[in-house]
């Protein structure tokens, strides 16, 4: 019994050591040193027609591993942007391997620039690929670019090491700026298969300035099923987000009796309740509550005082709506429903939305709202009033 | 029951009173099997979209009837496993026919389940990894728990505690990602999607847990293995519960496109940098409770073989069968295209052996042998049931038993 005890033993410690070695997945085990870490990949419309171009970003792990401040500057750039042109995303991206050492990798990547001129003729089939693919993730942040994407791939990062963190970490930036949407690959592919809600993404372009190219993130670009149709600025950005209730941090400038101010936007956030009245009339109520606070003044009335404070929440509040007003406006200019305001007539109303459902464009167009903005004022800085030479 | 007061009646090997299932270890242990179900459903998000969580619930209610039926089989025929039991019921020759189908059945679940498992293996994780290699593990893992009898089912309290954790963890995590709105609008699609949406989760993770009325004979007190089964569809179908809430919650409108709504959930997790790819817990479940499924539903296959045959001992089927489950699994779908398909059907296919079948016994059982069966089957004497051996022992604690094995 003993004997065949230890017997046992032996051969399940021996099994054991065997299953440690094949499952460790030897077909699928990928060294750091044989895989080609792709960062960002950008999407063009290809020379030919009907053809999409494909650039990927690939970190140069050897280069940034040894940079060495002081020699940073003459080594070898710390990505490699690699394009190619086919019929189709993956079609591409496997041709573009023979031009690559390494495996491409994609789990790693960080953001999707599309083109203008690719989302302008829609990029359902181009965006596929990213869904498809098992070791691509969701999460990946999607922008449009203006111009080229691989332009903005290619622009050199200033404060990162790769243009596509950089890009990353603009658009985490824009958690206080609020001047251009935050979307990831699932947002932007949720809301665009869905017939009620049409998607919106960061704009993404190129600035100069002295002689240096920078990135920048400003605006939205507005699509219309897969297609993009239009762009918003920062002001009406501002109020689309706070329609969608995306809105986290920023700042307005406002006026108060000819002194000039910056209030910052703390907290916003907005309840959007849809009603149908008998007559057909569509009416959205939106109310916000806003924390704002006292960023900056310039010279003229102290606005850190009780009864001023009254007229900056006034300031703040009209000009909210003000942004909302025309970010409705020109939605409606558009035709493209990036609120979901059909998608939440088909929550609160899904008897009636069916009829609408095939007519929502037409009847987007005569959506009413009314706006109700409740500023909550924080104190904010160390001052209690301006600074004025005496 | 703990102890019983005449221990003296006790068999002296190491199967005794004491290494039997508790109606507890067993509850556990066919929760366990549900969890494993549960991590790959998809059929119910597609037919009842947001409304999932309802038709999880009716679910639910609808197969504690079901275990209901299994639970009066198993009071009037206490101890039988689903082999004794159709041979009891419908006597030698048909008995033993419907005995085969249901080894058949079982020996069917536990190919499906591999091919399930090694699907996710190959589609999400390890793409390049040839799928045999993963069967193989799986099923040498599964042989080894096969090879321990029913104490296999002893120890899934702890997994199924561990397997609840990571789900509440998950939807911690996930909670800055769920919108309560995503339920909206309730009760929307046409009726005949929930019913699909309802009977795919009655076949496919809460019914399927029949098998575990191969356990009869192993239990303490047999007669109860009906509740024993309903503890498990609690435990279960809450967890399940927990899933769909939490994916429905998280994904919304893509819910309807993934492969695998749970898995596309877990890798969405991402708290600040550090916190990302979860999926690998997920992972790791998954395979874990599929590696207990298949153990299961291949014990149950060459356990009731051994006993359709009289076998004492089914230790002779495990390399056997291995073997041939691995070699079935490789041929058993050409394309996932094909494994969709199937999905499709296999509900139907299920309804045969967990819920006609078990109430044709049920109704011949009363139809034969009266409202106490074991009454008349005593006094039938071996014509049925009592032939391979009694079980004298454990008549000294319930006389009404009918003789089956231990």
């Amino acid at each position: 019994m003993t004997i065949k005890g230890k017997a046992r033993r032996f051969l399940a410690a021996a099994l054991a050591l065997v299953m440690i070695l094949l499952l460790s997945g030897c077909f699928d085990r990928r060294e750091l040193d044989t895989i080609a870490i792709v960062v960002g990949a950008g999407l063009d419309k290809g020379r030919e027609e009907g053809n999409v171009r494909v650039t990927l970003q690939i970190a140069n792990i050897g280069s940034s591993e040894q940079s060495d401040p002081q020699t940073a500057l003459n080594e070898a750039s710390s990505f490699v942007n690699v394009t190619e042109e086919g019929p189709a995303v993956n079609y591409a991206v496997r041709n573009m391997q023979s031009k690559v050492s390494r495996l491409i990798y994609l789990a790693h990547n960080k953001v999707i620039v599309i083109g203008e001129e690719m989302a302008k003729t829609g990029i359902n089939n181009v965006l596929d690929f990213f869904v498809r693919a098992s070791e691509a993730r969701l999460t990946v942040n999607l922008l449009v670019a203006e111009g080229k994407a691989g332009e903005i791939l290619s622009t050199s990062a200033h404060l990162e090491q790769l243009p596509g963190t950089e890009i990353q970490e603009l658009i985490r930036d824009q958690e206080i700026t609020s001047t251009a949407p935050i979307i990831t690959e699932l947002d932007f592919i949720g809301t665009m298969i869905e017939k009620s809600v049409e998607a919106f993404a960061p704009l993404i372009k190129i600035v100069e300035e002295n002689g240096e190219k920078h990135l920048k993130i400003s605006g939205t670009a507005v699509f219309k099923d897969s297609k993009m149709v239009g762009k918003f600025d920062e002001y009406e950005t501002q109020g689309m987000l706070h329609v969608q209730d995306r809105f986290q941090r920023g700042v307005l400038f406002v006026r108060i009796q000819d002194t000039p101010a910056t209030i910052e936007i703390l907290d916003a956030k907005t309840q959007l309740r849809p009603e149908v009245f008998t007559d057909g009339t569509i009416m959205m109520h939106m109310k916000l509550n806003v924390t704002a606070g006292l960023g900056d003044q310039g010279e003229g009335v102290n606005l850190f005082t009780p009864e001023n404070m009254e007229m900056v929440k006034n300031a703040v509040s009209d000009a909210i709506k003000d942004q909302i007003a025309r970010a409705i406006e020109k939605a409606k200019e558009y035709d493209a429903d990036i609120f979901g305001f059909g998608k939440k007539l088909s929550r609160y109303y899904p008897e009636q939305w069916k009829e609408m459902a095939e007519q929502w464009d037409n009847l987007f167009r005569s959506v009413q709202y009314d706006v109700e903005v409740n500023v909550v004022t924080k104190l904010s800085g160390r001052t209690t009033t301006y600074i004025k030479p005496q | 029951m703990t102890l019983s007061p005449n221990g003296a009646g006790l068999r002296a090997s190491e199967c005794g009173l004491v290494s039997m299932l508790s109606a507890k270890q067993l509850s556990y242990a066919s929760a366990l099997f549900i969890v494993a179900s549960s991590l790959l459903i998809k059929a119910v998000y597609v037919f009842s979209l947001q409304d999932s969580w309802l038709s999880v619930l009716v679910a639910i209610l609808i197969s504690l009837l079901v275990i209901g039926v299994y639970g009066m089989l198993g009071r009037r025929h206490p101890g039988m496993c689903p082999v004794k039991l159709s041979e009891a019921v419908f006597g030698r020759v048909v008995g033993k026919v419907v005995a085969a189908m249901y080894i058949f059945f079982f020996l069917s679940l536990a190919i499906l389940n591999l091919e399930d498992a090694g699907s996710f293996v190959t589609v999400s994780i390890l793409p390049r990894t040839p799928v045999t290699i993963v069967y193989v593990m799986v099923i040498v893992v599964c042989a080894m728990a096969v090879s321990k009898g029913h104490k296999m089912c002893m120890y899934s309290t702890m997994m199924v505690i561990l397997v609840a954790f990571i789900f509440v963890l998950n939807m911690l995590l996930l909670f800055n990602k769920m919108e309560l709105e995503n339920f909206l609008p309730v009760l929307t699609q046409p009726p005949k999607n929930y019913f699909l949406a309802i009977f795919g989760l009655l076949m496919l993770p809460l019914c399927e847990i029949f098998v575990f009325m191969i356990f009869a004979p192993d239990m303490k007190k047999p007669e109860i293995i009906g509740s024993a089964l309903k503890g498990g569809i609690f435990i279960g179908g809450f967890l399940l519960f927990i899933i769909v809430v939490r994916d429905i919650a998280a994904l919304d409108g893509y819910l309807q496109y993934t492969n695998n709504p749970t898995f596309s959930s877990i890798r969405l997790i991402e708290i600040g940098d550090f916190l990302t790819r979860l999926e690998i817990l997920y992972a790791s479940i998954l395979i874990t409770t599929f590696t207990f499924k298949i153990s299961v539903c291949f014990y149950a296959a060459i356990v009731g073989l051994a006993r359709l045959f009289r076998i004492e001992n089914y230790h002779i089927f495990i390399g056997i069968f291995g073997v041939l489950i691995v070699v079935a699994t490789r041929g058993v779908f050409e394309s996932t295209f094909e494994h969709n398909e199937w999905k499709r059907s296999a509900p139907i296919y299920s309804t045969l052996f967990l819920i006609i079948l078990p109430i044709i016994m049920l109704l011949v059982s009363y139809l034969r042998f009266g409202k106490y069966p074991q009454k008349r089957q005593a006094a039938s004497g071996g014509e049925n049931a009592g032939t391979d051996g009694g079980n004298d022992d454990s008549a000294d604690y319930n006389p009404n038993r009918a003789p089956g094995e231990t």
